[in-house]
């Protein structure tokens, strides 16, 4: 499907409705692939060190949980109406996150 | 997406089920063929098929083990015993090479010796032929082969989020799930094949969920370790000593020697404790004054996998501590998520409920794909009639489809009769027996990318049906324990006989499958898409 | 024995459960009574009731026997297992699939006897 390409009087870049279609699904996977992998990690660590439980159990309840979390942020990257919303969704709840993990001093880049 | 919150996510079920539904349904198959793999095992060493039939309480198989071990493993420093059970009729006995003073480390594999026993007298069992059996089929399943367990595992966790994603979304995606649930109209084309995907699927939806989630959860620390690092500051070790609570009775060797106490009063101690069986006993420095004897709780009928422990110290017997009776309540509910994977707890009838449920899984992959392809198909029924080539993707996911949905029954069948024609003592036998299982597999792939076509279809399946079907006559000419002997003389061991029926029924759906895919006539082919269905054919793992 | 009988009570209540739910719906009562029939309301009300009674009888039976848990996972397996065999008679035979049930109502209410007095 080919939309008539945009002619103008300075050479612009023509992208058929079709590649930044492409380019949206690529953009969409990405974000849900390793951003929701990101948002996931961050929300574990979050509720490991906030649960009020033992720590061991706490750990184990976040963990538990963290593949649900996964999944829901997946599945809304490619609910959302834009490829740019499904970023914002994933990285503004991943920044505050951060914070509050660095704030309380357990922010740990070693994610592996 | 523009399109609706419904079309966005049928779109998401379609790709993150299409993209890894080859390598899924490897792992289906192999998980599914998983629930018996002591079966599958025992049935590939026809030498042990003759003992599997004494029974013994766990106090004299415990007797007899520790007098055998006395003899055999003289100054090893650990020992390794796992009792008969259910679905073991040996004695495993195992223990550690004492080092050689001077000896260079050897490997893991080195350092280990184990064998079966008979659990009535110790007595070592006659060699069996060397086979992985179904531990091959196990680990393939989530350590995948040829490849560190590591990636493997990586691999298989990565699609295992992409079916879970699938899942989810084929659910919020079906407007009328409840409704259709019973919906199947066989002969009527691509119509057939949705409802055959719908119906594996949702019927068995709790399991597809559970055995998803499940499985990603008995590798979660693996996928997920960012919470213990956050929590630990780094620290794995403590959260799981803290996570995992095993007994702290390790004592290093003191050097004085001093006589093992005899095991059974301690198997009965732990019985009576439990209310369940002994299935492990490892004893740190037998023979030594710090001796430590740990018994471990077979799988009773309560769903968690982690098993309670009693140590007892090894010359006089008295009870050092009992381990991990009473879970805090995340444990509990990690151990019953990892026990309902492995399904350990499950009598005969519910264990075959779950192998059932599995085929289904099998099938509701299978017929995805194969409803991906026929709609495809469909969409370019006109550029196609006028003589045109399948786009790419088309192709090759028909010929995928070929050679994992007709190629895997041919790869298990290759290590079957592999099992069987091998010479038995042969020179890596158990890794010959999976190059044959690959090689197989790889062959059949091949040949379908080159020719992907219904006749392929058709040859495919029936090779299939012929290795499946020809294995319990297969094991007339090579064994003193096929049905004749299994079933209709009622001897040998009911699991044995139990495989070459499973075996026999999958190929005869096997062969069904490739029957109803007998050439069409002309004028039936110019309808787009009008491939008869076969919910049987999917049944066929 | 006793074991086998109650077990398959579980298996019993499911598929009959099953069954009267499916009898329910328009499509499965025009499988067997002749295209575009459907059941009268009275019949379905009732049909409907006594499916989701059986199954709820289904799933107490099975956990008084083995447990909560256990018990959950069983009659979940049972469920599967009864609805893959009606999905596959239902479209090719339904008659066939009427008389099993028949036939497993029968046998259940013979195996209910018998673990009466055993």
């Amino acid at each position: 499907m080919q939309a008539p390409a945009i002619t103008e009087k300075m050479p612009r870049l023509r992208l058929s409705a079709a590649a930044i279609y492409r380019l949206g699904v690529a953009s969409r996977s990405i974000a849900a692939i390793a951003g929701g992998y990101v948002l996931a990690a961050l929300a574990t660590m979050l509720l490991s060190v906030c649960l009020p439980m033992a720590r061991a159990e706490a750990v184990m309840t976040a963990t538990l949980l963290s593949f649900a979390i996964y999944t829901c942020a997946v599945l809304w990257v490619f609910a959302t109406g834009s490829a740019l919303r499904a970023w914002l969704g994933l990285l503004i709840p991943g920044a505050v996150i951060a914070a509050i993990l660095q704030w309380t001093g357990a922010l740990s880049w070693s994610l592996a | 997406m523009k399109e609706g919150f419904r079309q966005s996510m049928a779109w998401l079920h379609t790709w993150s089920g299409l993209l890894v539904c080859w390598i899924l349904l490897l792992v289906f198959c192999a998980g599914t063929a998983s629930y018996y793999r002591n079966e599958i095992t025992l049935w590939m060493q026809p030498e042990l098929h003759g003992a599997a039939a004494s029974k013994v309480t766990t106090e004299a198989a415990a007797t007899a083990a520790q007098q055998a071990m006395q003899e055999r493993a003289q100054g090893a420093p650990r020992w390794f015993i796992s009792l008969p059970g259910e679905r073991t009729p040996a004695t495993q006995l195992g223990w550690s090479k004492p080092s050689k003073p001077g000896e260079k480390k050897r490997g893991r594999r080195g350092n280990f010796h184990s064998e079966m026993a008979d659990p009535a007298t110790g007595d070592v069992l006659s060699k069996p032929r060397e086979t992985r059996g179904g531990e091959f089929l196990y680990r393939l399943h989530f350590d995948l082969h040829y490849m560190s367990a590591i990636w493997g595992r990586w691999i298989v966790g990565f699609c295992a989020m992409f079916m879970l994603v699938s899942i989810i979304s084929g659910i919020v995606t079906h407007k009328r799930i409840f409704k259709d649930l019973f919906t199947f109209r066989p002969k009527k084309g691509q119509r057939s094949w949705l409802d055959a995907h719908n119906v594996t699927a949702v019927l068995a939806l709790p399991y597809h969920l559970m055995i998803t989630y499940t499985g990603l959860v008995t590798l979660m620390f693996l996928y997920m370790p960012s919470g213990a690092t956050a929590a630990y500051k780094g620290d794995q070790d403590t959260f799981f000593a803290e996570a995992f609570p095993g007994g702290s009775n390790d004592r290093k060797v003191s050097g004085v020697a001093a006589p093992l106490t005899p095991f059974a009063p301690l198997v009965r101690q732990a019985e009576q404790h439990w209310g369940g069986t002994v299935e492990r006993i490892s004893v740190n420095h037998p023979g030594d004054a710090n001796a430590v004897i740990t018994l471990s709780r077979a799988a009773g009928r309560d769903m968690s996998s982690k098993q309670p422990s009693m140590d007892f110290d090894g010359v006089s017997g008295k009870l050092l501590s009992t381990n991990g009776d009473e879970l805090p309540g995340a444990s509990a509910t990690h151990g019953v998520m990892y026990g309902l994977h492995i399904a350990h707890f499950g009598g005969p009838l519910l264990r075959a409920l779950f192998f059932l449920s599995g085929l289904a899984g099998c099938a509701m992959v299978a017929t995805g794909a194969l409803l991906w392809a026929v709609k495809a198909r469909q969409k370019q029924a006109k550029a196609l009639a006028a003589g045109k080539r399948p786009s790419f993707g088309l192709r090759l996911v028909e010929a995928l489809n070929i050679g994992s949905i007709a190629g895997i029954p041919i790869a298990f069948g290759a290590y079957f009769w592999a099992n069987r024609l091998l010479t038995v003592r042969m020179e890596n036998r158990p890794q010959e027996e999976i190059a044959c299982f690959f090689g197989a597999w790889a062959l059949a792939a091949i040949v379908a990318q080159l020719r992907p076509s219904r006749a392929m279809w058709r040859t495919q399946l029936a090779a299939g049906a012929f290795l499946f079907c020809a294995l319990p006559m297969l094991n007339v000419f090579t064994t003193q324990s096929h049905l004749g002997v299994t079933l209709f003389m009622g001897q040998g061991p009911a699991s044995v006989a139990a495989f070459d029926l499973v075996v026999l029924v999958l190929g005869m759906g096997l062969a069904y499958a490739a029957y109803k895919l007998k050439p069409v006539p002309a004028k039936a082919v110019k309808t787009a898409a009008a491939t008869k269905p076969v919910i049987s054919t999917m049944e066929a793992a | 024995m006793t074991d086998v009988l109650a077990n398959f009570m579980v298996f019993a209540l499911c598929y009959a459960g099953l069954s009267c739910l499916c009898l329910a719906m328009d499509r499965h009562y025009a499988d067997l009574h002749g295209r575009g029939a459907e059941p009268p309301p009275q019949l379905r009300r009732r049909l409907q009731w006594g499916g989701w009674l059986a199954l709820a009888i289904g799933l107490a039976w099975a956990m008084h026997l083995a447990g909560f848990g256990y018990g959950l996972v069983s009659w979940v397996g049972s469920l599967t297992g009864c609805g893959l065999l009606l999905i596959w008679l239902l479209p090719y035979a339904p008659q066939q699939a009427m008389r099993l049930a028949r036939f497993i109502g029968a046998a259940a209410l013979l195996a209910a006897v018998l673990l009466a007095v055993l």
